[in-house]
């Protein structure tokens, strides 16, 4: 850490002595870089700070009349806005009849809610699980936490941010959706959304599933009716701005669902046209020299193992059963090196990263078009992976490597412990037995290892 | 109607807009504990002012210019405290908004990354932030010096803001 960078902490804490503030505050002055760090740090701090406080005390919002009284402890003032909502009668006097129909593991910031439970008309936010609600109007709402909403009525549900599928059986336009950029009037159907809020514009992505969607953007008279199969990326500023409406194809992923957490990839585009001169890993580690100059040295040592192991895996196929001896017994001493040159070589493989030793990620494109429906750019993003694919193969070979290890020492079990000493001698036999004993387990532990670093 | 609708608007921007002001306002105030009440009055200022915002435009960058006079009058006004960015700094820090990441977004890389930490790392750290107790409470009760666990939480936070940087990283927003 330099020491800049520990008085930026210092600073946050308010820790700070006024000569380090001034050095610091003339470091600030001369660095971009430190300056965005110091932003990053607060953004963390902030974090930290009400994930440790769920409950937080809202801040009252402050009215003409009031008097300023000392600060309650508390994490955002944005609760202060949800005050002014109430304050100005915007939610409905009647109680609810929204209830949770159910919920698997929901983590709620300041409240507990849970199956059978009504769902009062404020502000809500799930941090964590998921939750389905139960409308009057014969629809139901499943929501996938983090997400922050709102039941505006027994026919409205207002969410600001998160990922949901919502199926409507009840009357054409007797539920509606309100997002930030606008409203969806439910016409019969099944749809998802996903509702993400950017610094300068809020993105939903909808997919229909069956049945119609309306989309009304107000104040625009922009009106738009979304059918099966329909998915359409709305990007605005707010339900009374213009809104761009992109359509997002991508054939062979009908099935698929809409993730939350990056831009949805399986509504992006032709995956037909995806032609990536560059990896994933390439995008993930842009603008991180460090990590790029690392992950190439891995990626040669990956190369490398392969090589070998390749020459085994042919071998193996072209290994005929007729010949007497197994291709574990065969190739002994090749498995035997390679497996303890991973061990103990000058490499500590179990410090490895996952996603260094195996594909975990893809590239996918986002098409951007321009006013007449053309595709004008296309901007590369990285999607994760459900089940990591075999990549450089340096995890699939370290297997593949104890695997065969493993078939040695059974076969060593199976033909006594003098079995690989040349005179036959079981001490001999004995002090390799256990040698690779040895190497199976420190396999294993680097194997798990590597498993568990998920950075 | 029409105006309630309107309000509704105004509203949910500003509620929308909460996380993103107060870092803004931590910021320029060197994370000073009245950027809650500055917040406030920003919130208070951008209500009365509902009227003068375009809804052609986006409503993040007026709420900053707010935010921004607003600190700067508290800055004018607490000129002779010992914490407060000069001018200069202010007006290049003012330019430079948070990132595109949001607050669920980053508390989900958090996560992650604080699953990463052995246990009494983690605990250690949010220990810190749980109960507000100040760093001579803490290694009272954890058997170390202050000094000690002063460096102990730099280097679990530094770890931790680097984690959470290269998660944000590998998920554009």
């Amino acid at each position: 850490m330099k020491p800049e960078e520990q008085l930026v902490w210092k600073l946050i804490d308010r820790d700070i002595s006024k000569s380090d503030f001034h050095k610091l505050q003339e470091s600030f002055l001369k660095s971009k870089d430190l300056r965005r760090y110091y932003q990053d740090c607060l953004e963390t701090h902030a974090v930290l700070s009400s994930y440790t406080k769920p409950e937080g005390n809202p801040i009252p919002f402050p009215s003409d009349q009031q008097e300023k009284k000392p600060r309650p402890p508390a994490w955002l003032g944005w609760a202060a806005a949800v005050l002014v909502f109430a304050y100005f009668g915007l939610a409905p006097a009647t109680p609810s009849q929204v209830a949770i129909s159910s919920a698997e593991h929901p983590e709620w910031r300041g409240t507990q809610l849970t199956r059978g439970d009504t769902v009062p008309h404020r502000l809500l936010y799930l941090k964590k699980g998921n939750i389905s609600l139960k409308f009057p109007s014969n629809t139901s709402a499943h929501i996938q936490g983090p997400a922050c909403f709102q039941v505006i009525d027994d026919q409205t549900l207002e969410v600001m941010e998160g990922k949901l599928d919502i199926a409507h059986q009840g009357k054409p336009r007797s539920f509606t959706l309100l997002t930030p950029v606008g409203k969806l009037t439910d016409l019969g159907t099944r749809f998802e959304v996903v509702i993400k809020n950017l610094e300068q514009q809020t993105k939903i992505y909808t997919k229909v599933i069956d049945g119609k969607v309306e989309f009304t953007s107000e104040n625009q008279n922009k009106t738009k009716i979304l059918s099966e199969g329909d998915r359409f990326m709305l990007t605005g500023t707010h339900r009374g701005a213009p809104v761009i409406i992109e359509e997002w194809t991508d054939p062979d992923t009908s099935t698929d669902t809409i993730n939350a957490q990056s831009p949805p990839g399986n509504i992006t585009p032709n995956r037909h046209l995806k032609k990536p001169t560059f990896s994933a890993i390439d995008l993930m580690l842009e603008g991180n020299l460090k990590a790029q100059i690392k992950y190439s040295m891995i990626d040669a040592i990956a190369q490398s193992i392969d090589e070998k192991a390749q020459v085994l895996i042919d071998a193996e196929k072209a290994f005929s059963i007729g010949q007497n001896v197994s291709f574990a017994e065969a190739a002994m001493p090749e498995i035997e090196a390679m497996a303890h040159a991973i061990v103990e070589g000058c490499i500590d493989f179990s410090k490895l990263s996952f996603w260094s030793t195996c594909q975990t990620a893809e590239i996918t494109w986002f098409e951007h078009k321009d006013k007449s429906g053309k595709v004008s750019h296309r901007v590369p993003h990285v999607q994760h992976l459900k089940d990591p694919a075999e990549g450089n193969r340096m995890l699939v070979n370290l297997e593949r490597i104890k695997s065969w290890l493993e078939s040695v020492h059974l076969i060593h079990e199976e033909k006594g412990l003098g079995w690989v000493s040349s005179f036959g001698c079981p001490e001999d036999g004995k002090r390799i037995y256990l040698r690779r004993e040895n190497d199976i387990a420190a396999l294993s532990n680097t194997i798990a290892s590597i498993k568990q670093n998920l950075e | 109607m029409k105006e309630n609708q309107e309000n509704s608007f105004f509203v949910n921007e500003l509620t929308k807009a909460q996380p993103k002001m107060r870092g803004y306002v931590a910021k320029l105030l060197a994370n000073s504990p009245s950027t809650d009440d500055v917040l406030q009055e920003c919130n208070k200022l951008l209500w009365v002012k509902r009227t003068d915002w375009d809804p052609d435009t986006i409503f993040l960058k007026w709420a900053y210019r707010v935010c921004y006079f607003q600190a700067m009058a508290y800055c004018r006004d607490k000129s002779r405290e010992k914490l407060i960015f000069n001018p200069e700094l202010i007006e290049m820090m003012r330019e430079e908004n948070p990132d595109e990441h949001t607050h669920s977004e980053r508390e989900v890389a958090m996560e992650q990354c604080l699953s990463k930490l052995k246990e009494p790392s983690r605990e250690i750290l949010l220990e810190r932030y749980r109960n507000n107790l100040s760093v001579e409470q803490m290694a009272e009760r954890e058997g170390l010096t202050a000094n000690a666990l002063s460096q102990k939480l730099l280097r679990l936070r530094y770890k931790l803001q680097h984690c959470i940087q290269e998660n944000l990283k590998s998920n554009p927003a």
